[in-house]
């Protein structure tokens, strides 16, 4: 670990981000009749369990509706749970101020169109943290702006421009220079490079992948790509339906997937290979409504191998299974044994 | 060879404030009966453009400048609205990005499918009932009376893009042009779709124009792969050709460029494709390739054959054979 | 709960909105009246000599003397089962004057109203469709210059042009003095169609023209910016593209399914409309001289006849919060995505 990062020797031990028993449900609004009627709720993150650690990158895949932009915003403190508890270095998120947080924990969004306020010169838009969080003279803001624009291989020159000078890939630098500015320990990356054309988002991987080791940041990367997933995280978790179905470190995950819906998800993802055969269908059947989830295992509605008497029931929380936490009732933990 | 779609020196540009925008130049490409063609490349290579040329979707300030598109030898782009009219949906459909919003928001999924029956197949309206229920059957909506009454904002994306394969499926084309079909559904759905779109294609022998971004999605379920970069084609050829031994450098770039297993940093291709304003005279990629030679910025490549039906347009391409694994 | 039975409620729920509306406007118009000045016992009184004595046994016997609560109680509990009161003026019972007056008013508005969304509708669908033609930016320059003039200054601009200057239409009234309707209906122009009697009809509707059309431009204006904008934005949806791809003409889509959802903003608009019309009705009845509910309010608000002035502004309110239910109704059945 670099002199730059210094820990003190109980913080090495917690992990960066510590995710427990997390649940998020929102009231869906408009739909009752009467202003006393409870409405609905959307289920859309349902328990989950989840650490990222210093100079890791924890990769949370699933198909729209799974929950994860969900857990991204909960875990930026944009929106409160429901219950559950999140602890970053070991404090719990609601206990630091927000002047606390924010610098050490940052977050790069989807689309670069609109993430970026078009309206203000670029120099700005990557200073303003420093405003807010640094007592930093004028002419120091713009030193570490600079440096930060280098960083995302950007120029001095591009300070004053406006958002709409630049292409996708060069605002998602920008982005991506704004949330590093303040030097955070911990960034969330919500779909970077899904906005971008495949020569482009090689860039941006590539960058992201260099400054996290050079930063030796703990990241959180959301996406619905495998393909990217694969690249870029340490570890991976899928999320279906609100829940965490399995965890495991990448390469392990990828090329020995244990639970039925991430060996699916695999399947799924297209490759540039022409000789992969394809007529199989990996997954029957379409997301089921999550306001009113299967009551059992939430994935036995589409699941190959269900097997029925057992699935209908919940399936144990993530257990450890070969080296991996999997929640499925075909992959019971060992018994419990030294 | 017996063509069923022939594009022949297409030229398009578009007139906008900054200057003529030259969207399409010099594509020519063809289809065979039956044949899956996939047509990729990167945002603003002009592969939606050509799609919707095809159909004569071309509006200002779009111009189709010069060209022709021989669909059995007829020249869509001299016939009259009334014959373009019988072609669609007859002959030609469209599917389309995203599917909840090419079905009208206030009009039942029946009522439209019951349309295309009665214009394309000049049905009487209880045998148009029956086509699109049974139809709806064939694209997997099991119960097609409850889809027939429900209105696009009722369905899922995967659902709706089912009605609009039935939509072509109703109409009886032979060419069906998927424009995107799939970027805008999740994966597992995309896979449901794409198997859908291969046995639709086998049942009604109907030929395939694919559009899209995902070479993932190409290689899988395309006969032939056709490469555009900034408004041209650079390569065509057939599937494996492409994918295991590309021979233009920006096929190659691409391919490289693509997250894959066991990759552990990504190629990516320096520069950003050029402004259609005013392009570069000779080879549009010029600028970003790495073997390029002052020659190639000012002559345009020509299209020449290097293999069974695998043309390219580079002055230098690349010979050798790369894997796909590498 | 079915479809109907919660259209049934929601409708329900909209009209208890509707009677809170009435009841708070209802107390605003009665504390405002009596706080604009003037006194409706002097303006009774008038020029005569008059002593103390009989001015308080006048104000007595009006009721004016007792507290606002006590006033506004006994007005609204008459207003509940059906009486308005009597105006201080004439000792008439309000309600059958306002009645009668609001047909005359009806009268022009139905048909202005008609006049501004048909005129609006076609000038916005022929805009749209025809785009960037010289009928296009000539529509929209008219329909700028509609929006931007005042009523009241149009209405006299129209009258010196069609009356003054080429002498085509009657300046002002609903009818001319010797025009003699037999009444059926209470309505002048139906009850003359009714009796056959179409010199009559003739005579009501070059009356009817330049009120009519007073009245309609600017919303018409409005109508027709609304309906180019909403044609344009729904002709480049992909259903639409996806009705030619199915080999439909133009003017197929057009009528299966450009209209109907351009029509969804417009309805709403229209809708907003109503209030501009009512407002314009008032300034208009006044400029023509027609016979309708506006005039006689603004006639009672100068001589401070507090009961026909709350009588009127409730049937105004009345006919507003009617109206925009009959939008959101209209709304939903265009709108299937809309549930009520």
């Amino acid at each position: 670990m670099s002199a730059a990062a210094a820990v003190s020797a109980d913080d090495a031990d917690v992990p960066l981000v510590q995710i427990h028993d997390l649940i998020m449900h929102f009231p869906l609004r408009g739909q009752s009749l009467w202003p006393w009627d409870k409405p609905p709720m959307v289920r859309a993150v349902d328990g989950i369990d989840l650490t990222v650690a210093r100079n890791e990158i924890v990769g949370l895949a699933g198909e729209s509706g799974c929950g994860k932009s969900t857990v991204a915003r909960l875990l930026m403190g944009l929106i409160k749970p429901t219950s559950g508890r999140i602890h970053f270095n070991g404090r719990p998120i609601q206990a630091y101020g927000t002047h606390e947080l924010r610098p050490r924990l940052q977050m790069v969004f989807q689309d670069p169109y609109t993430s970026l306020n078009p309206r203000r010169p670029i120099g700005r838009i990557v200073g303003d943290p420093l405003i807010i969080h640094t007592k930093l003279s004028a002419a120091d803001r713009r030193d570490r702006v600079v440096q930060a624009l280098e960083r995302v291989g950007l120029a001095a020159y591009h300070y004053d421009r406006f958002p709409h000078e630049f292409s996708g890939g060069q605002r998602q630098r920008i982005a991506i220079a704004r949330a590093l500015i303040l030097d955070p320990e911990c960034l969330v990356l919500d779909e970077p490079t899904s906005a971008l054309d495949v020569s482009v988002q090689a860039v941006i991987l590539n960058m992201i992948l260099e400054l996290q080791q050079d930063m030796q940041l703990g990241c959180l990367f959301i996406t619905h790509d495998l393909n990217l997933m694969r690249f870029l995280a340490h570890r991976t978790a899928v999320m279906y339906l609100g829940r965490i179905v399995e965890i495991g470190a990448t390469e392990d995950l990828f090329s020995r997937p244990l639970h039925p819906y991430t060996r699916a998800l695999i399947d799924a993802t297209p490759q540039p290979d022409p000789d992969r055969a394809a007529d199989e269908v990996p997954l029957e059947g379409e997301l089921p409504s999550n306001i009113n989830p299967p009551p059992g295992c939430r994935f036995a509605s589409r699941c190959a191998k269900k097997i029925d008497g057992l699935c209908d029931r919940v399936p144990p929380r993530l257990q450890s299974v070969q080296g991996r936490l999997v929640a499925c009732h075909l992959h019971p933990a060992p018994e419990a044994t030294p | 060879m017996n063509h069923l779609l022939e594009v022949q020196d297409l030229r398009l540009n578009f007139y906008t404030y900054r200057g003529v925008v030259q969207a399409l130049e010099g594509v020519s490409f063809h289809m065979a009966p039956g044949e899956a063609v996939g047509l990729v490349g990167e945002t603003g290579c002009g592969k939606s453009v050509t799609a919707r040329a095809i159909m004569g979707f071309i509006e200002p300030p779009g111009r189709i400048e010069q060209g022709r598109i021989l669909l059995d030898g007829r020249d869509l782009l001299q016939l009259k609205d009334k014959a373009l009219r019988g072609i669609r949906g007859r002959e030609i459909s469209f599917i389309f990005q995203e599917p909840k919003k090419a079905l009208d928001p206030t009009c039942t999924v029946g009522a439209q499918l019951m349309e295309a029956a009665t214009v394309a197949r000049g049905l009487g309206k209880r045998d148009a009932e029956a086509l699109a229920m049974q139809t709806l059957g064939q694209v997997g909506l099991g119960d097609a009376g409850r889809v027939m009454g429900s209105y696009s904002f009722e369905l899922s994306g995967g659902m709706a893009q089912r009605v609009m394969i039935a939509m072509a499926v109703v109409g009886g084309s032979r060419l069906m042009i998927a424009d995107e079909p799939t970027s805008a559904l999740d994966v597992s759905i995309q896979a449901q779709i794409l198997r859908l779109l291969r046995r639709i294609r086998r049942e009604q022998t109907s030929s395939l124009l694919l559009i899209t971004h995902d070479l993932g999605v190409a290689a899988e379920n395309c006969d032939r792969i056709i490469v555009m970069y900034a408004g041209r084609i650079v390569e065509s050829g057939p599937v494996r050709a492409i994918f295991r031994s590309p021979a233009h450098p920006y096929t190659e770039r691409l391919l490289r460029a693509l997250p894959a297993p066991g990759k552990r940093r990504l190629e990516a291709i320096p520069g950003t494709v050029p402004d259609l304003v005013a392009p570069p005279p000779g080879c549009r990629f010029s600028n970003r390739c790495d073997r390029a030679t002052p020659h190639c910025s000012r002559e345009r490549p020509p299209s020449s054959e290097i293999g069974d039906g695998h043309a390219v347009a580079c002055h230098h391409p690349v010979i050798a054979p790369v894997s796909a694994a590498a | 709960m079915t479809g109907n039975a919660r259209a049934l409620v929601v409708i329900a729920q909209r009209l208890v909105n509707a009677v809170i509306v009435l009841l708070v406007l209802s107390v605003l118009i009665f504390a405002f009246m009596r706080a604009i000045p003037g006194d409706p016992v002097l303006n009774l009184l008038g020029e005569e000599e008059t002593t103390e004595e009989q001015y308080e046994q006048l104000r007595i016997e009006l009721g004016l003397d007792q507290p606002f609560h006590v006033q506004y109680w006994g007005w609204m509990s008459r207003v509940v089962q059906g009486d308005f009161g009597r105006s201080l003026q004439t000792n008439e019972p309000v309600l059958p004057v306002i009645w009668e007056k609001l047909k005359a008013t009806i009268e022009l508005a139905l048909v202005a109203v008609l006049f501004g969304t048909v005129l609006g509708v076609s000038a916005g669908i022929l805009s749209a469709v025809r785009r960037d033609t010289l009928f296009d930016s000539g529509a929209m320059v008219v329909s700028l210059v509609g929006i931007s003039i005042p009523v009241f200054w149009m209405g006299i601009i129209l009258i010196i042009i069609f009356s003054v200057q080429l002498d085509l239409l009657p300046v002002s009234g609903m009818k001319s003095f010797f025009t003699i309707i037999t009444p059926v209906t209470g309505f002048p122009l139906l009850d003359a169609m009714l009796t056959g009697n179409w010199a009559a009809v003739q005579d009501l509707l070059s009356h009817l023209v330049l009120p009519a059309v007073t009245l309609g431009l600017t919303p018409a204006a409005l109508i027709a910016r609304t309906t180019r904008a909403s044609m344009l934005e729904v002709i480049n949806e992909d259903y639409v593209k996806a009705g030619l791809a199915r080999g439909l003409s133009f003017n197929q889509t057009l009528w299966r399914h450009i209209l109907r959802n351009a029509m969804i903003p417009v309805v709403t608009v229209i809708g907003l409309e109503i209030g501009v019309y009512l407002g314009g009705s008032i300034v208009t009845e006044t400029v023509f001289s027609w016979p309708g509910l506006g005039r006689y309010m603004i006639d009672a608000i100068y001589s401070n006849d507090y009961p026909v002035v709350q009588g009127a502004v409730l049937v105004y309110a009345l006919i507003v919060v009617t109206v925009s239910l009959i939008v959101d109704l209209t709304y939903a059945a265009l709108d299937p995505r809309v549930k009520l």
